[in-house]
């Protein structure tokens, strides 16, 4: 048996947890041979002082760590499945509603809270009467007046912004001809849409904000 | 030990807290020492330990009751083991973890414990033989036990195990350890 098969036998033995020093087998092919001795000593020497490697203690306090770890575990867990909850119910009861809203009726709530026909081109209005401002309520003009004056001023003010701006389209090479009419006729209709829209807008701000009018005594 | 052992998965499962305290108690030994002989620290084996029991506790009603619970609670340290080895291995990926002792000394004879000597060959051994080794010759596993643990082959690890002991008798050897002994190895 050379060395080789020598150790390959004490594998077999330490494999299977047996000792070494009682195979007799090996004890004779060491006795003849001081090489293999000395292998053999040295692997009894080191399982020996293996088994009595010292290991430290595991914390005392383990078990109520692991405690602890595991409950703050199942806490974060419940919290967050409260949460997954949670915003399953508020987006399952968001889809309902817009379910309810468009596929059930298919018409689109508007303001007031009345259903648009998505398929009419009318626009809604609001039910009731326009209310006149408070400051014309309080002078007693009647109704129609008060509604004939608000559009004559929004008509003057359109009117107004109009003419700024074809001066000063004029003002620009491009759009200058003789008549300034004639060039503010000629300026592409999405920059006329523009001053009109801006123009309603100020009509409607200078409605909105009490103008105070020129005291005619100077 | 089994029907133990189930009866304290059982009652974990429902909840039972002095039960959970059972099961750690039972097997804090063996999980610790795995957790130590893989990763050679005791404040990250303490963490490990600590780490797989949380985990195995969360995961019991993963455990098929017709196998050993050991195995798989072994599997579920060394998994962790191994996850934060290589976490080291990424901070520090030249440096390794178990040191080995500086020997200054000129021979064994000036030895004062062959423990330590021995302990100084197990450090000088490559890690993966190392652990092979302590797991079978400390923690007594089987071979099949630290392949799951370590998470390779049982021939691997009966290679690493072969290995390692190889290296160590022979640096006992070249150390004087058997030196000029007859039938009985001599003490230092």
């Amino acid at each position: 048996m050379n060395r080789v098969e020598f150790e390959a036998r004490l594998n077999q033995l330490l494999d299977q947890r047996l000792p070494i020093e009682h195979d007799d087998a090996l004890r004779r092919l060491a006795e003849g041979d001081e090489e293999l001795r000395a292998l053999r000593d040295s692997y009894i020497v080191l399982l020996s002082e293996t088994a009595r490697l010292q290991l430290p203690d595991a914390p005392a306090d383990l078990a109520s760590r692991v405690l602890a770890q595991v409950a703050a575990g199942r806490r974060r867990s419940s919290r967050a499945r409260l949460l997954w909850g949670a915003g399953l119910v508020a987006a399952s009861v968001l889809v309902a509603y817009s379910w309810w809203m468009t596929g059930s009726t298919g018409k689109l709530p508007t303001v007031d809270g009345r259903v648009a026909d998505t398929n009419s081109t009318e626009i809604p209005t609001p039910e009731g009467d326009l209310e006149p401002s408070t400051e014309m309520a309080e002078a007693g003009a009647p109704l129609e007046d008060l509604t004939r004056d608000a559009a004559d001023r929004y008509q003057s003010l359109a009117d107004s912004t109009s003419r700024h701006v074809s001066k000063a389209l004029s003002a620009v090479p491009r759009f200058r001809t003789a008549d300034s009419t004639e060039g503010v006729s000629g300026v592409p209709g999405g920059l006329i849409s523009l001053g009109r829209s801006t123009g309603g807008s100020v009509a409607a701000l200078f409605q909105a904000i009490p103008i105070a009018e020129p005291d005619p005594n100077g | 030990m089994a029907d133990e052992v189930r009866g304290l998965v059982d009652r974990c499962l429902a909840g039972d807290e002095v039960a959970m305290a059972g099961l750690v108690s039972l097997f804090r030994g063996q999980v610790y020492g795995l957790c130590y002989r893989m990763l050679g620290h005791r404040q990250d084996a303490e963490d490990m330990t600590q780490e797989s029991f949380a985990r195995a506790l969360r995961s019991l009603a993963r455990w098929d009751p017709k196998r050993d619970f050991r195995p798989w609670l072994l599997a579920i340290a060394g998994n962790r083991c191994r996850t934060l080895l290589a976490k080291r291995q990424r901070r520090l990926p030249t440096a390794g973890t178990t040191e080995a002792l500086p020997d200054t000394r000129e021979n064994l004879h000036d030895a004062r414990d062959l423990a330590e000597e021995v302990k100084r060959a197990l450090g000088a051994l490559r890690e993966e033989y190392r652990r092979a080794f302590e797991l079978f010759h400390n923690q007594e596993l089987s071979y099949a036990e630290i392949g799951e643990a370590l998470g390779c082959p049982v021939g691997t690890v009966k290679t690493w195990v072969h290995r390692a002991r190889r290296e160590l008798a022979e640096h006992l050897r070249r150390r004087g350890v058997v030196e000029g002994q007859t039938s009985e190895p001599r003490r230092i």
